[in-house]
Parts: structure tokens; sequence; C-alpha cells
């Protein structure tokens, strides 16, 4: 009997324990005046120079202020640059300077200051140094500088507007110490008690010189990779914003967040090998228009996306100035199409397509390799861990992907000029190199959208890529924020956020 | 005494030395591409060349690792590729978390699972075969869907806990507990399966022997018995249990820890390893094996403290 006592005695003061924690405190309930942001990457280093744009473009505009504002439609307004003059090349910009910034550090900004963060940039090697290669930055005076850009660049405000202008504490440019620990002059101030690839906790900076872009008292980054994760997060109120995808967001939606939605992305396939130096049978240009007859976008979609975006063979977004809705109907699904061009091709037999696989892909890959069987293409998977690498690493001839739609240079630059990052093999031929002459001789807006309207019809004509549907970004918010998309960005800017007051 | 201890560190040295070296190996073989990973999207073939000769990934294999063990031993881990950030530091702060983690689990395992076998081995009928139910579906139920039906319970549907995150003790020990609450949860109901019946056979096996009868005749109170008694002689059996679930806890709470995005080694041991931050791995690597020598030898010496006939001469 005691024995039995004693039992229950320990049983029931674990019990009890437990109500003890269960009733001590409910779950954390963000304040109005709190942002917190579950986000899908995390900071690789806090020097400006290393600023992708996308999801982590965001943790940047905490710290950091740059030369000139992206506005959420797309358009450039004055930032620490409060003027600018672009010459008739687009080679070279002239930057007039606010005056009476300073840095969190206490360091005032200047044209120093700019200059030595523009050449931390153009030599520093990050994610998109390669813009600006060969370029130079020079003081004019005490509050201006000078751009000067080795080839011309039409776009070169996205790019000062988004990750290239980004200006550290001139005390700080080039230490170790930024790399982990950021100096700016940007709304929010970097708070020790984050804890490095895993949360960023940021205070408003009390100094900051426009408070309209500074809406929260506390702004905080929780990096979180498992989407359930962040659906758990946002329903139980511990995030007010995250991204999810199409699988999640009827359940999100369902929980009362409020669903934004907006593309960036295309989804499709990627035929690199245009000469045929990896697979000879991408060469031939029926061939590839073949893959793009042998697929049933409308099925995908529906299958894979839930209905979810829009069937295009178009790389280039509805708003880039550039997209043909008549060619969104140049290849309707036909296998029978399909194989007569690959009988015409000397691929009456088919052919063995090497693809990088991962389980990420399915249930796509298993369609994708139906739809190809059913013409006698036989996709062998090869798997990988590292799927990026192994598309990048210029081993295959095709590849799936979820490619960003820029604005149409931007995405020209990324996919089809010949030294395209996303141009593996880095194919052109005739249309392509004399676009890209045309370009560089004559930057104007008006060459640049009549010189990419021909290089969209030409690549989607030739079967470069095969776009499958754009993807629409699933952005949740709660109750308490509300958010704008931002144009040409993975997640809205960090200023689009607002408190409602609820 | 001393000879034993010094024995088991000279031989966790070399464990430790074959263990990162295969590791190391290993990832060269798995090639991630880093400056890839590093550079993003954008980044172009040149680029991609000069990230790699600037973290020396255009070295020899046998060169980078010898450079790596050799500051290794000096314990310098170096720096993160992805974050910069001291691999020590990061470890150590990490670990804290992991570790409270997988002690707190263990210790109310310890408890739970003592209390369960106990009374399986002492009252058998229902209550053993209770013990053998919760046994089997501990094992049959994965930790993860236990997590998520537990958040969806008492953080979403009933918002007592935090479905997420981690709040250090020393700026709120309330909301400590709070965070600790489910991801303990969940890992407690698969080690107290697979503990609580090891703990009952070492019982059972103990209350059959012939000096526990002896005790019995002789008029001792049971529960002197039970506790004073055989709870020692069974507890060799449940502390190495409890060793080896200690062991495989530190790679079992990698998923637990990314579910409630618990910023703790298993959870910096994935994403290290899926991005190829090979000097994040290496420290990982080293930590736990260190961790893994500890603790046996730790159990050892406990062992030989509760019961003489363990002591190793």
């Amino acid at each position: 009997m005691k024995i039995r006592k004693r039992i229950a005695a320990i049983a029931a003061v674990t019990f009890l324990s437990s109500l003890a924690l269960a009733g001590g405190a409910g779950a954390q309930a963000a304040s109005t005046t709190s942002l917190t942001i579950g986000s899908v990457v995390t900071v690789k280093s806090w020097e400006p120079s290393q600023a992708d744009i996308g999801h982590g473009i965001q943790y940047y505009q905490a710290v950091y202020d740059n030369l000139i504002l992206r506005s959420p439609d797309g358009s450039y307004k004055p930032n620490l640059a409060t003027k600018w003059t672009i010459n008739s090349a687009s080679t070279a910009v002239l930057l007039d300077l606010r005056a009476g910034v300073k840095f969190t550090d206490g360091s005032p900004f200047n044209a120093d200051v700019a200059v030595k963060n523009l050449n931390a940039f153009i030599n520093g090697n990050g994610p998109q140094a390669a813009v600006f290669t060969g370029a130079t930055a020079r003081k004019v005076d005490a509050d201006t500088v000078r751009l000067t850009l080795a080839n011309p660049n039409p776009d070169i405000l996205y790019y000062l507007s988004t990750t290239d202008s980004f200006m550290a504490s001139g005390e700080a440019v080039g230490t170790d110490g930024l790399k982990t620990l950021p100096v700016g002059s940007g709304p929010y101030v970097y708070d020790k008690s984050s804890i490095a690839g895993s949360k960023v906790v940021l205070n408003a900076n009390p100094n900051y010189w426009d408070k309209s872009k500074q809406k929260f008292k506390k702004v905080t980054f929780i990096f979180m990779s498992d989407i359930a994760t962040r659906v758990n997060a946002l329903r139980s109120g511990q995030i007010d914003a995250t991204i999810l995808d199409v699988a999640n967001a009827d359940t999100a939606s369902g929980a009362g967040m409020k669903l934004t939605t907006y593309n960036t992305d295309w989804s499709g396939l990627l035929l690199l090998d245009r000469a045929g130096s990896v697979n000879p049978a991408l060469a031939k240009v029926e061939v590839r228009q073949a893959i793009a007859y042998a697929i049933d976008r409308t099925a995908l979609l529906r299958t894979v996306q839930e209905g979810k975006g829009k069937v295009t063979n178009q790389i280039f977004s509805t708003t880039s100035g550039v997209y043909d809705p008549s060619l969104d109907n140049l290849y309707p699904y036909s296998p029978t199409k399909a194989k007569a061009l690959l009988a015409a091709a000397g691929y009456a037999n088919g052919f063995t397509l090497d693809m990088p696989y991962g389980s990420f892909m399915e249930p796509m890959a298993s369609f994708l390799a139906t739809y190809l069987k059913a013409v006698k293409i036989t996709v062998n998977w090869v798997s990988t861990t590292d799927y990026r690498g192994a598309v990048l690493g210029g081993h295959y001839a095709a590849a799936w992907f979820q490619l960003f739609q820029g604005t149409a240079y931007v995405n020209y630059n990324l996919a089809v000029a010949p030294n395209g990052p996303r141009n593996i093999f880095s194919f052109s031929d005739s249309t392509t190199l004399a676009a890209d002459d045309s370009i560089k001789a004559n930057a104007s807006n008006a060459n640049v959208v009549a010189q990419l309207k021909k290089v969209n019809k030409h690549i989607v004509q030739d079967a470069w890529f095969v776009p499958f549907y754009t993807v629409p970004q699933m952005y949740f918010t709660n109750k308490r924020v509300s958010t704008v998309p931002q144009a040409q960005n993975a997640v809205p800017y960090l200023y689009n956020y607002a408190p409602t007051g609820k | 005494m001393l000879g034993f201890i010094s024995r088991r560190l000279l031989s966790g040295v070399l464990l430790l030395l074959v263990t990162s070296s295969v590791a190391y190996f290993l990832m060269f073989a798995s090639s991630n591409s880093i400056a890839i990973n590093l550079l993003g999207d954008a980044a172009t073939k040149d680029q991609i060349v000069a990230k790699e000769h600037e973290l020396g990934l255009d070295r020899p294999i046998l060169a980078r690792y010898f450079d790596w063990l050799g500051h290794a031993v000096t314990g310098n881990l170096g720096k993160s590729w992805l974050s910069s950030e001291s691999i020590s530091e990061s470890l150590l702060s990490r670990l804290g978390v992991t570790l409270t983690l997988v002690g707190v689990v263990i210790i109310l395992a310890a408890i739970i699972a003592t209390i369960l076998g106990m009374l399986a081995a002492v009252k058998g009928g229902w209550i053993d075969r209770l013990v053998q139910v919760i046994g089997i579906t501990g094992f049959a139920v994965p930790n993860f869907v236990v997590a998520i039906f537990l958040v969806t319970v008492f953080a979403i549907q009933t918002p007592i806990f935090p479905a997420t995150g981690w709040v250090p003790f020393s700026e709120d020990p309330k909301q400590w507990l709070m965070s600790l609450a489910l991801p303990v949860s969940a890992l407690v109901l698969g080690t107290v399966a697979s503990s609580a019946q090891q703990i009952r056979s070492a019982i059972k096996s103990v209350l059959e022997r012939d000096w526990v009868r002896t005790l019995k005749s002789r008029g001792i109170p049971q529960r002197e018995i039970l506790f004073k008694h055989v709870l020692r002689a069974a507890a060799p059996a449940g502390l190495t249990v409890l060793s080896l679930q200690f062991v495989g806890l530190l790679g079992g709470v990698v998923i637990i820890e990314q579910l409630f995005a618990l910023p703790g080694m298993g959870y910096l041991a994935v994403s290290s390893t899926t991005s190829g931050d090979t000097p994040v791995v290496m420290g990982v690597v080293v930590y736990t094996v260190i961790l893994v020598i500890v603790v046996n030898l730790l159990v050892d010496l406990l062992n030989g403290w509760l019961n003489p006939k363990n002591r190793v001469k």
C-alpha cells in the first residue's frame, strides 16, 4: 500500500508540474508595434556587398539604406541619393547624395563613404556583383558620386535600388566585423540577442532620417525552412507574415490569414544544351519543339499547382513589356505533332535524356517522365542532394527549374544573354547576338524593349525553354499586419509592411 | 580507475580522429556546390571559380584535410563559409539548446519509465500490458507525428504553448519552460516507450533472484527491498538504455528542432550538410563525438558507483 502511495505521489507531482507548466502563460502574442516574419533564408554575411535579391533582401533593408528606393510598383524614388542622372549610353550615373545622414556608429554618410561601399560591392564577388564587373565609382564632390560601368546597362536603376548600393558605415566597410555585425543607417538596428542562422532581432533606429519607412518598434526574422513550421507559427500567432505554397494556402486562409498573391517565377524545363555538346538531340530545334508539344501544361497546372498560376510559353512576365500573348498558343498539347517533329529530326525511335532529380520535384517529375515517354523520350532521372549545383554544373542538357521573372532586361541577362548565369552552356545564335549588340549600342528603353521582343519571340519559337506556367507566390499575413507585393521580388520589401492597428 | 579513464579517453581520441576523417571525405564525395549556394542565382561561372578559390576548394583534398586537422587539434574549428561566424561560438550557443532539450527528455523519460517499469514488474496484470501497449505505440508513432499533433491541439486549437521558437532561460525562465513543453513532450513518448520495457525486464529479473526472496523471508518491508536493493541492482541496465537513448536523441532531435524552429545543433547539422558548409559539419561531428564519449564514460563510472561488481579494474 505504501509503495502504491509513493508511486501515486510521484505521478501526481509529475502531472501537477505539467499542469503548472501549461497554466503558466499563454503563447507569446506579437504586439501591433512589432513585426515578426517567418523567413525561408538566413543572412550569410551582413556585408552589403553580399546582399541578394529575393527572400534575403529584407534583412539588408532593415539595417541599411540603398541609394535609390524601389516602390512596390517598380518605380524609383530618392533615398540616400536625392537625384540622379544617367548618360544616354546607360554607362554612367551621377548621384547627388543626401546630407545629414549618420550611421549607427555615429559616422557620417558622404561621397567618400558611398564610393567606398560601391567599390566594395564591385570587388566583393557577392551574388549580384557580376552586373557591375569592371565598373568604377568616383567622388565628384562632397555630396556627389559618379558610377561608370564597363558595359551599357539599361536597368542600372533596378540594380542600384535592389542590392547594389546598400551603404554601410565607412568605418566598417572592409572589416571582418561587418560580416557578423551590421553597421548601417537603416530604419532598424541589429540587436545582439539575435542568434546567427536562426533569429535576427532588430529595434527601431531612434535617429532614423525617414520615419515613413520605420513602421514598427521591433522587427524579428525567424528562420523557418520547414513549411509546416511556418504554417503552425502563423496560425498560432507567433509570426505575423510568411510565404507558404499552394498546398498550405487553404489551411492558412481557413485560419483567417490574409493571402497576398503575385507572380515572380516561372516553372518549366531549361533546354540548356542547344549546341548538343552533352546530348546531340537537343541541338535540333525540332527536338526541343517536340518536347514543348509533348507536355500537357494545363494538366500539370491543375494537378501540381491546383490550377493556381497561368499556362505560358514565355520566360518573360506579362508586366515585362516584351510579353506577347499570341506566343502562349504556340505549343498546344499534341503528342502526335511531337512524334512527327522527332521523326523529322531523325529521332523517330526517341532518345534518352538525363536530367537531375530531387524528391521535391514530385509529383511533377512523374508526370513529365510519362509525357515524354509517350513520345519515346526516356527520361533518366539522376538523383542529387545538390540540385542547384547539378543544374548549374553544366553536366545536364536539360533540367527542370523554377526561375525568377525579373524586369525584361534582368530576365534576359539571367537566362538568355551569351554570358548569362542561367545560359549554362553560353549558347548564342545570330538573333540573340544581334539583339545583344544592338542593346550595347543603344540602351534606350525603346530599343531594349524592341530587341527583347524579338528575342522573346525567337526563343519561344526555337524552344530554348519549355515553360509550363507562372508560379504565384502565396504570401500570408495575420490580422495585425498588412503588406503590399513588391514588383519582381519573391517577398514584399520590408518597407511594404504596416501595422493594421488590430 | 585512473587507468580505465585514461584508456577510455585515448580510445575516444582515436574514435574522434577516425570519425572526423570519414566525415571530411564523405563531405568531399557529396561535393555540394557551396560557391553556388553562397553566390545565389545570378552568379556567373567566373564568380563561382573566384569564390571556390577564395574558400580554397581548388586545392587538393588531402592538403585541405590536413589544414583543417592542424587547426582543429589546436581547438580552432574555423569560421562558417555561410555565415562567417566562429564555429566554436556557434556550436557552443547551439549545444546549450540541444543539450537542454535532450537532457530534460532523458530526465523525464527516466522518471516516467522507471515508474512504469516498476509498476509493470511489481504489479503485473493490466499495468504490465499497458506498459507493453505504450511501448509498441511509442515505437510505432514517429516523434514528428506526435509533435504535429501536440502543436495542433496545444498551440493552435487551444493556444497554451508556443508552436515554435526558443526562449533562453536567462531571458525569461517561464517562457523558457513554455518553449520546451511541446518539443520535450514530443520526444518523451518514444524515449519512455523504449526504456520502460527494458527497465521492467531488469526489475523483474532482479525480483526473481534468490537474495530478494531471502530479504523478503527476513521480514524486510517491500518498500525497502524495492527502492534500496532491487532498484539499485536493476539500475545499470536502465542507465545503459538511457545512455543509448541520449546518444540516439542527439540524432533524433534534428527533426524536432526543425519543426519547432529551435536553434539547436541538429538543425545546424542538417542545414550545413545540405548547403555544403564543410567547416560547420566538421565542427558538429567533433562536438557530437566528444559528447558521446563523455556520456559513455559517465555511464560507466555511474554504473561502477551504483554497483561495485561493475567496477572496472
